[in-house]
C-alpha cells in the first residue's frame, strides 16, 4: 500500500506547484527522457494527467532522511506515456506542505530498454 | 540564504553554487544556461530547489525555438517553395509565415512542432496541397519511404547484408543486391526489383 495519497499529489501539482519540488536529477530526467525542459511543465504535465496507467510499485522509508524520528517514506510508481514505461518517486513532508520528486525516468521494466539492451544500444 | 530551508527535510544547511547547463531545442541550436544549485548538507537533496531557473530556462527555451522557425523557414524559402504557398497548403492564414519569420509573431509550440515535421517530411505538404487525401497521403508516403530506402542503405559497404526480408504483420518485403556491369547506378529507384507478398 502506499504510504501517501497520490491524488493529493496531482491536486498539489494542478493547484499549488509551489509546493512540488523536482530534484536535479528527476529535471534532467524529465528533459532528456520525456521532452519535458522544465520543472514547470514536468509538474504541468503530472497535473494535467499525465501518468497513465499508474500502478504502484513500493513504499521504502527514505535512506538520507537525517532526522530519524520523523521517518519519510518514497511511493514509487510505473506509469505509461505514449511508448514510453516510465517510473516516478515520491516524498512527501507532511510539516513542510511539500511533495517531492526524487526519482522520474524509465522504467527497468520498459521494453525498449530490454531490445535496446539487446542491440547494444545507449538508453537514456 | 539564512531563511533557507530544505523544502525535503527542512535542514536550514544549504550550499548554494552555479553550474552552467546546455540547454538545446531538437532540430536546433543549443545555449549554455548559468544555473542556481542548492545542496542540501543533511540529507543530501540536490537541485533547484527554489524554481529560481525556471524564467531563464523558458525564455531560452523560447529564443532557441524562435531562431529555429527562422532557420526552417529560410530553408523552405532557399529551395524554392514560398511562405504563401505553404499558408495555402496548410490553411494558415496569409502572412503567418511571415511575421514568424521576421519575428513580429511567434509561433505556438505547435506551430513549432508542426514546422518541425514539415522539416523533416517536407513531402506533408503535398499531402496537406491534396486535401488530406487518405490515399494519397498513404501513397506519398510510401513513395518518400522508397526513396529514402534507396538512397540511404548502404548498399556498397562491407557487411551489408546483400539479401534481406522486411516483414509487417500483412506484407513481407525481399529485396537483394546484384552486380551489374556499366556505370549506371545499380539502385535507381525504377532498376531495383522488390518483391512484396501478403502474407
Amino acid at each position: 500500500m502506499p504510504k501517501h495519497d497520490f491524488g493529493a499529489f496531482l491536486r498539489c501539482c494542478d493547484k499549488e506547484p509551489q509546493n512540488v519540488i523536482i530534484l536535479r536529477q528527476p529535471e534532467e530526467d524529465g528533459r532528456s527522457i520525456f521532452r519535458l525542459p522544465t520543472k514547470n511543465r514536468i509538474i504541468q504535465f503530472i497535473g494535467n494527467g499525465g501518468l497513465e496507467q499508474l500502478s504502484f510499485v513500493n513504499t521504502e522509508e527514505w535512506r538520507n532522511n537525517f532526522d530519524k524520528s520523523y521517518p519519510l517514506y518514497v511511493d514509487a510508481y510505473e506509469f505509461r506515456t505514449l511508448s514510453i514505461l516510465g517510473y516516478i518517486a515520491l516524498i512527501r513532508n507532511e510539516r513542510l506542505g511539500t511533495w517531492i520528486v526524487k526519482s522520474f525516468h524509465r522504467s527497468k521494466n520498459d521494453p525498449s530498454l530490454v531490445i535496446g539492451g539487446l542491440l547494444g544500444n545507449r538508453q537514456n | 540564504m539564512s531563511n533557507l530551508v530544505c523544502p525535503v527535510c527542512g535542514s536550514p544547511n544549504l550550499t548554494q553554487h552555479s553550474f552552467f547547463e546546455t540547454i538545446s531545442e531538437s532540430l536546433g541550436g543549443h545555449v549554455q544556461l548559468e544555473k542556481k544549485n542548492y545542496i542540501c548538507a543533511e540529507c543530501g537533496s540536490e537541485g533547484d530547489l527554489f524554481s529560481e531557473n525556471e524564467e531563464a530556462a523558458e525564455f531560452a527555451i523560447a529564443k532557441l525555438r524562435e531562431d529555429l522557425v527562422v532557420s526552417i523557414l529560410e530553408d523552405f524559402t532557399k529551395n524554392n517553395v514560398s511562405l504563401a504557398a505553404i499558408e495555402r497548403a496548410l490553411e494558415l492564414p496569409q502572412r503567418t509565415l511571415t511575421k514568424w519569420k521576421t519575428k513580429s509573431s511567434n509561433p505556438s509550440a505547435a506551430g513549432v512542432s508542426l514546422l518541425k515535421f514539415l522539416k523533416i517530411f517536407p513531402w506533408l505538404l503535398e499531402v496537406a496541397e491534396n486535401g488530406f487525401e487518405y490515399g494519397l497521403s498513404q501513397k506519398l508516403y510510401l513513395e518518400n519511404a522508397l526513396k529514402t530506402f534507396m538512397q540511404k542503405m548502404a548498399f556498397e559497404e562491407s557487411g551489408f547484408r546483400s539479401a534481406g526480408v522486411i516483414t509487417t504483420a500483412n506484407t513481407t518485403v525481399l529485396y537483394f543486391q546484384t552486380q551489374k556491369n556499366g556505370a549506371t547506378p545499380i539502385f535507381a529507384d525504377e532498376r531495383v526489383h522488390i518483391e512484396a507478398r501478403g502474407v
